[in-house]
């Protein structure tokens, strides 16, 4: 598998659109990857690579004929997790209304200093006024060059949170979270047939020979969770997460066309909605996941060769 | 949406494949991947896996087999440009075989004619270099009333004749432009022609144009109101003059015709000479 991130600052890199929305921007990415680099998977996260959404909907419950009741229950103790990790460790608090689609957005505002020993709760960042509103004058104005500042430190950290946890999130919880992750993701597992088993072995076998790229609805923050908290944070690098939120998938797919290139051949794959036209709009292929029978079927046409 | 029980894939999922392959340029993976298709009849009219068949057809040369997909099946208009490639330069590599060396621009043409584009990956639209009359004449129609469209008017219009507002920039811009150089030309003959004094010679091979506006001609003189005036040169639909800003067609003649000093046969001359050569430019 080939590592596309490095903890050390990378902040003087392109991926710093908060100056020019990555439309204009020429991508660099290791030259070394991408000469050959011949696919990138684009994947949707919810109801494709992960059952959690509709847990909660009742909608899985419904369609695969399980007990809404357990199955309510399951998604209900993973959001928790979700939110409670987001918010403990993530900064979920101050960034829920800054939101950015990569991590690398606000880079360019960052002054690369050493954050060893700086204390986020304190520096004023999210004061009475509430992360630096109109009528707050201890974190001075929302936008304000120390204030983007303060971001960019967020932003940093959580890159380097996530590259140093994504293999063992566990560490990141109390002992009794710990286990409780353990045995819901276990049980949802379980429920769901091995859904997020399946759709690991598709992604691992990608992973060995192209790219995947993560393009979801979640916000970024929640999705880094999501992913750190499923298991995922060794299949996407932190670069390789994008979120839709703000800008759409659409949107999202053209930034990542222009980042890697017209001479990739990408592949969109998700549960339908709205990525599958923005995909028609890119004129991407499109692969369905309806049942867990698709990520099967995607499995094997990578086996052997297909895809 | 058929499932093969041994073949693993729906419609959907080959059909993705074959779009995946052919992006990717990799056609001898496509190829082998269409040979382990189950002869199902379903999957083997699907549109994806027909372009895929004849892009393997054309890399292999089998250009028999690429020409029987392509008029075989119906296709849809978005795989029109890429299947009408593979059709041309079939056929340009087949003719260049049997003449020996590379073709030209005008044995292209002859390709193109003995072999035309069959209707299954073509539309049948010719290529065009004019816009439609429909819209020409809604452009030259404003373009009467007011050479000078505001942005906002040229919006409306793009809308109105299914162009682009860059495209109705242009043609106004250069209506202008050519308007100004035919007027230019018309001072031109007729600085000449009145230094020679014969004022006929202008109106001499426009026999037809002459009579058209000879009925006329006892309506022209200096104490007409500019009304008249403006009924007379609207008769042939044509319009005078490129540099004139202002709408009344009346006043922008008289402002082209410089030479106009009160003088009724100099008044007739004047007006009737750009407008015959206006008349001659109906074609525009």
């Amino acid at each position: 598998a080939q590592e596309h991130e490095d903890p050390t600052p990378r902040h003087a890199q392109s991926h710093a659109p908060s100056k020019a929305k990555g439309k204009g921007k020429k991508p660099d990415s290791s030259p070394s990857t991408d000469n050959d680099l011949e696919r990138i998977f684009l994947w949707d996260l919810d109801e494709t690579i992960i059952v959690f959404h509709s847990l909660l909907t009742g909608s899985f419950a419904q369609k695969f004929g399980k007990d809404p009741a357990t199955v309510l229950n399951l998604g209900l103790q993973m959001e928790e997790l979700i939110f409670e990790l987001a918010d403990t460790h993530l900064f979920f608090n101050d960034l829920e209304e800054c939101d950015q689609v990569h991590v690398e957005d606000v880079a360019s505002d960052d002054n690369g200093q050493d954050l060893s020993n700086y204390n986020f709760s304190s520096d004023g960042f999210s004061g009475t006024g509430g992360a630096g509103g109109p009528g707050s004058t201890t974190t001075g104005v929302q936008g304000g060059v120390e204030w983007m500042r303060k971001l960019a430190f967020r932003y940093r950290r959580l890159r380097e949170i996530y590259i140093s946890y994504k293999m063992n999130v566990g560490a990141l919880l109390s002992p009794l979270k710990r286990e409780l992750l353990i045995r819901v993701r276990a049980e949802i597992e379980a429920v769901t047939d091995g859904w997020l088993s399946t759709a690991i072995k598709s992604l691992r076998l990608i992973q060995g020979r192209c790219m995947n790229v993560l393009v979801t609805t979640t916000q970024l923050v929640p999705a880094l969770a999501k992913v750190l908290l499923y298991g995922l944070g060794d299949v996407f690098p932190v670069d390789s997460i994008y979120s839709a939120t703000k800008i759409g998938k659409e949107s999202c797919f053209e930034r990542i066309v222009s980042r890697f290139g017209k001479k990739v051949t990408y592949v969109v794959i998700g549960d339908g909605r709205e990525e599958e036209f923005a995909a028609k709009q890119h004129n991407m292929p499109f692969w369905r996941i309806s049942a867990r029978g698709d990520l099967v079927s995607l499995h094997q046409a990578l086996e052997l060769d297909f895809l | 949406m058929s499932i093969m029980p041994s073949f693993g894939f729906t419609q959907e999922q080959v059909a993705c494949v074959c779009e995946v392959l052919q992006q990717g340029g990799n056609l001898e993976r496509l190829g082998r991947f269409l040979w382990s298709l189950p002869a199902c009849d379903h999957l083997h009219k699907n549109e994806s896996v027909l372009k895929a068949k004849a892009v393997v057809a054309f890399h292999r040369g089998n250009f028999r087999e690429l020409y029987k997909i392509l008029e075989s099946h119906q296709f849809s208009p978005h795989n029109h440009p890429k299947l009408q490639q593979l059709w041309l330069k079939a056929h340009y590599i087949e003719a260049e075989k049997l003449r020996g060396r590379p073709l030209g621009a005008v044995g292209k043409y002859r390709v193109r004619r003995k072999f035309p584009l069959p209707r299954t990956i073509w539309d049948g639209e010719e290529t065009s270099y004019c816009f439609k009359e429909k819209s020409r004449s809604v452009l030259r129609d404003w373009y009467t009333h007011n050479p000078y469209p505001s942005p906002r008017e040229k919006r409306e219009l793009a809308e109105a004749t299914g162009l682009t507002t860059t495209q109705v920039s242009n043609w106004f811009k250069n209506r202008r432009q050519r308007d100004r150089a035919a007027e230019a030309k018309e001072r031109e003959n007729g600085e000449n022609n009145n230094g020679v004094g014969n004022k006929h010679n202008q109106l001499s091979p426009l026999d037809g144009g002459k009579s058209l506006v000879s009925s006329s001609e006892d309506e022209v003189s200096p104490s007409q109101s500019p009304d008249h005036c403006s009924m007379m040169l609207f008769q042939g639909n044509v319009n005078l003059s490129g540099a004139a800003a202002y709408p009344l067609p009346g006043l922008g003649a008289q402002q082209s015709v410089h030479s106009m000093q009160g003088h009724p046969h100099q008044l007739q001359d004047s007006i009737l000479g750009p407008l015959t050569s206006s008349l001659v430019d109906l074609g525009s």
